[in-house]
């Protein structure tokens, strides 16, 4: 179809459309409801049905099938159970499900079906069908992950750095800030977005209030991230089946973009509710039931899902051999792409043994601990640093970042090791009161506003300043609005000579010394 | 006993409150026979009789339809029998369905029981439903899946329509 339609052109279409439309009779295979409950229905008939096969009602309403008994079907609803009664007929597809996918996706809301839910009408464009459920690429197919994902974030990007195609966890109790670190680091994006060096991003909503939702596209809409993000929703009042496909349809976003060679960022908000929604429906559909009454499956529930964010090899002869294409895409595939990860876990109290996030844990490559206490404290993002870790590590650094912030990590264990002792009283030697000053000043730098990301430059330029020593006339009270000044004087006088080379990963001797001497004339202000 | 069978699955399926009542705790074992009794109607048979108190004993009254479905399935299997839905939008004659009828049974070597029923919602053509096969040759049908096609084929075309 030509992408400009005249309107004296539509008959035409319509005409021609109708004249090649599939007109022969088809054998259907069909059943009938015996059961419906919850949203999930069991159906007696459709002998030759497979498992994740989508069938359809008379009404419309499509279900896919989850359970192969003896003399019975069960499948879980996508929509209201209110519109099925016992009786009804049902019918296979011969299809798995799948979600529409295409560039039109770009800055819309969608439900997991693929159908708009922001009101700015139908998707447009062409539109490929990725299935919600396929296996992850092979050993083959992959390469390390070695190319950063800027979060924008410094406690993040310099000790707990994460790569493209790698899987990161975000984990803490309610209202620790695990959202805004997802939605600092899709902002983030805007930048290589308008570079020409996008990262497409899909936040992934599952059982979360709709005005929540709301809210959070509104703040990426007046940041500019919509212009390359989706954001995929099942609210709390959507059936566990749509919250339970939910992160399966971002993920088949994200590998449409992986699999045509670019770089993808899916966050998953949030799993445990995803895990809740699956408990319910296997409970529904008479599934024995382990541990804490999840499925047996649990954790294949999430590694499956997590193992499909990869980076994949650059050859593209190798990446069009990949498993499980669709056929339509195949044509398309390029190599070199990413798809990462954030899948986020709300734990109880702060109970990082329980059941499920034990679980993911073991399946991701890093976690990030969100503590309570530091929130309460005023230290945000709260990151635990010393429980916190990346399995990539300094692979996905710039060399600079790496230089620089190298031996943060290290520092700030030894400055809470002996800070624990100064609570005991007593004098201390200088060295140590030295490493504890160190420590509570970089700790505050660490310390960052909400939606305001910091670009790899002026995170190096001012970790620089707190891994150096450069703060030890600051006060501590006055070390972020030295960091304000800081960057401020850095983009009047050396934008060019400092801030550019460090955003590309280069530092030298003479850039040092710009930063030093741009930290001392600053700190001269601030002298205790 | 498949004439109960039958009759009590058709009956569970148009007043669902026969269900209900049977898994309702409260109401006592006699007064759910009494309920089956009246669902099946007269000519009960006193082995399918035994069966249903069986079933409401052991309080395996949800279970009904699905035994009831199983039993009507391997009863047809056995006896070589195929029954037949058709649906049409308007009745069809008495000739036209034996003849209908004799040309399934030479195709298929199976005796044909074929049900004629009339929904005027199919608009016309009709649909032909046995065991768990469906021909689907309504207009209405033809007409949902030329929409279909035309929404998911050309969204654009769509969207300069609702412009217009």
């Amino acid at each position: 179809m030509s992408e400009n339609i005249k309107v004296s052109e539509i008959s035409d279409v319509i005409l021609d459309l109708l004249d090649n439309m599939e007109t022969d009779l088809l054998l259907e295979e069909v059943g009938k409801v015996i059961q419906v409950s919850d949203g999930v229905v069991r159906i007696f008939g459709l002998k030759n049905a497979e498992s994740n096969e989508l069938l359809e009602f008379d009404n419309g309403i499509k279900a896919i099938v989850m359970n192969l008994e003896e003399d019975n079907v069960g499948a879980v609803l996508l929509g209201s159970s209110e519109q099925i009664k016992e009786g009804d007929t049902a019918k296979r597809t011969g299809q798995i499900a799948s979600i529409p996918v295409g560039e039109g996706l770009i800055g819309r809301v969608i439900s997991p079906l693929g159908e708009p839910l922001d009101g700015q009408g139908i998707i447009t464009g062409e539109r490929i069908p990725m299935h919600l459920e396929r296996k992850a690429p092979g050993v083959i197919f992959r390469q390390p992950v070695k190319e950063p994902l800027q979060t924008g974030l410094k406690a993040i990007d310099s000790m707990i750095p994460i790569g493209r195609g790698q899987r990161e966890l975000i984990i803490g109790d309610c209202q620790t800030g695990k959202t805004s670190i997802a939605i600092d680091t899709i902002i983030n994006q805007r930048k290589g977005y308008e570079n020409g060096d996008p990262v497409y991003c899909i936040y992934v909503a599952i059982g979360q209030k709709a005005s929540t939702v709301a809210s959070l596209v509104d703040t990426l809409r007046e940041k500019g991230a919509m212009d390359y993000t989706t954001v995929v929703m099942s609210t709390s009042a959507d059936p566990a089946a749509i919250q339970y496909f939910a992160p399966f349809a971002g993920a088949a976003i994200g590998e449409y973009f992986r699999d045509t060679g670019r770089h993808a960022l899916v966050v998953y908000d949030d799993l445990s509710k995803q895990a809740v929604a699956y408990r319910e429906v296997s409970l529904i559909l008479h599934r024995p039931s382990g541990r804490e009454a999840y499925s047996g499956d649990i954790f294949y529930l999430h590694s499956r899902l997590l193992e499909r964010a990869a980076k994949i090899i650059n050859q593209d002869d190798i990446a069009r051999q990949m498993n499980d294409l669709p056929e339509v895409l195949k044509d398309r595939v390029k190599g070199g792409g990413s798809l990462t990860a954030l899948p986020m876990i709300e734990t109880q109290a702060g109970d990082i043994s329980a059941y499920i996030p034990t679980n993911v844990i073991s399946i991701t490559d890093g976690q990030i601990f969100l503590d309570t206490d530091l929130f309460n404290q005023g230290v945000r993002p709260a990151i635990n640093i010393g429980i916190s870790v990346s399995r990539v590590g300094g692979n996905a650094q710039v060399p600079a970042m790496k230089k620089v912030a190298g031996t943060l990590k290290i520092e700030q264990a030894q400055y809470r090791e002996l800070e624990a002792f100064t609570r005991f009283g007593g004098e201390m030697d200088a060295v140590t009161e030295q490493v504890i000053d160190k420590g509570r000043k970089n700790t505050r730098l660490l310390i960052q506003g909400q939606y305001q990301p910091l670009s790899v430059g002026e995170q190096i330029a001012i970790l620089y300043c707190g891994t150096h020593g450069l703060l030890r006339y600051v006060l501590i009270e006055k070390v972020s609005e030295f960091e304000t000044l800081f960057l401020e004087e850095l983009h009047i006088h050396a934008a060019d000579t400092v801030l550019a080379p460090l955003d590309k990963g280069i530092i030298n001797p003479e850039i040092e010394a710009i930063l030093e001497k741009t930290a001392v004339t600053v700190s001269q202000q601030y002298k205790q | 006993m498949f004439e109960n069978a039958t009759t009590l699955l058709s009956n569970l399926g148009k007043y669902p409150a026969i269900k209900e009542a049977l898994s309702n705790p409260v109401l006592p074992l006699d007064k759910k026979k009494e309920l089956i009794h009246a669902a099946i109607g007269f000519r009960l048979d006193e082995v399918f009789s035994n069966f249903i108190q069986l079933i409401i004993r052991n309080k395996r009254g949800e279970m009904l339809s699905s035994i009831l479905l199983n039993y009507q399935h391997l009863y047809l299997q056995e006896h070589g029998i195929v029954e037949v839905e058709l649906i049409t939008a308007v009745p069809i004659d008495e000739t036209t369905m034996k003849r209908m009828t004799s040309r399934i049974e030479d195709r298929t070597h199976r005796k044909i029981l074929m049900q004629n029923l009339v929904k005027l919602e199919i608009i016309g053509g009709y649909i032909m439903t046995w065991d768990t096969y469906r021909y689907d040759a309504s207009v209405n049908s033809s007409l949902r899946r030329i929409k279909n096609d035309l929404f998911e084929k050309n969204e654009q075309l769509i969207g300069v329509c609702l412009k217009i």
